[in-house]
């Protein structure tokens, strides 16, 4: 296991710099795709944070419902220490989210493999669950 | 799908729901009601034609469950006496959509609302 591990680790640091540019492009394009929707607030600092993950929170929407609406992608929502959760993330809440905004938060993770065509369809399908689900909502009395 | 929290028929109504109000807030015509709670949020409106319940529509904030539960109440009562919309009741909805138990308050609020917006169509509705 320890030489694999090795050998898995000098396979990572080959192509290190690669992955992280193609990663930082790909989160880039998905949230210059997404941005302009109104209320979205992303979740984390573009400079500092791992670039194969992006969070972002949708004010207004219930977290469980964008997840079943965003199908066929995989996400997750809240934090990654929250995921078995159902209550608003504490570490999302800790970064000064409201509830709303936390409850909102969708986790997107991309990986070596994932393409650009396949960012474009989830531009797609993201921005379409976020305006249905609004168009959901109701206006209090 | 084997571990789906969601039945087949309440993924079909999340997904459609075709009683989805047009406007957020109160109707031109008929009656609306607004509750909340339980983490959950809803605006029932209709009308009353012939004292059955014509037009009913909803919008709401929650769970894809609770969406599903209110889609599934316009689809089931809508042309109905305006009385159904007082008896209805919580657990056929929570059977036939295959509801966990933990969402009952949420199907509760429905209830509520169910049974107010009936209430203001009664009193509205020509004797």
């Amino acid at each position: 296991m320890i030489a694999g591990f090795g050998e898995a680790a000098a396979v990572a640091l080959e192509s290190m710099d690669d992955d992280l540019a193609h990663l930082t492009a790909l989160r880039d394009r998905f949230w210059r795709g997404v941005e302009s929707l109104p209320g979205l607030k992303y979740n984390g600092n573009p400079e500092t944070g791992f670039p194969g993950i992006l969070n972002v929170s949708a004010d207004g929407l219930e977290g469980e419902s964008l997840t079943l609406a965003l199908e066929p992608l995989c996400v997750s929502t809240g934090s990654a220490c929250n995921s078995q959760s159902r209550e608003p993330s504490a570490v999302l809440r800790s970064m000064g989210l409201s509830d709303a905004l936390a409850e909102s938060a969708i986790r997107f993770s991309f990986g070596r493999p994932t393409t650009v065509d396949e960012i474009d369809r989830a531009i797609d399908i993201y921005r379409g669950a976020v305006t249905r689900l609004r168009g959901l909502l109701p206006e209090a009395a | 799908m084997a571990g789906d929290p969601y039945s087949p028929l309440t993924r079909e109504l999340f997904a459609d729901p075709a009683h989805a109000a047009a406007e957020p807030g109160e109707p031109a015509e008929g009656a609306s009601v607004y509750f909340d709670g339980q983490g959950v949020r809803v605006r029932l409106s209709g009308r009353v034609e012939d004292g059955a319940v014509k037009g009913l529509r909803f919008r709401a904030y929650g769970c894809p469950h609770f969406i599903a539960a209110c889609e599934w109440l316009c689809r089931d009562l809508d042309g109905k006496p305006v009385d159904a919309l007082g008896a209805w009741q919580p657990a056929q909805i929570m059977q036939t959509l295959g509801l966990p138990v933990e969402k009952t308050g949420r199907i509760l609020v429905l209830e509520d609302a169910a049974r107010e917006l009936g209430s203001c169509l009664s009193d509205s509705a020509p004797s």
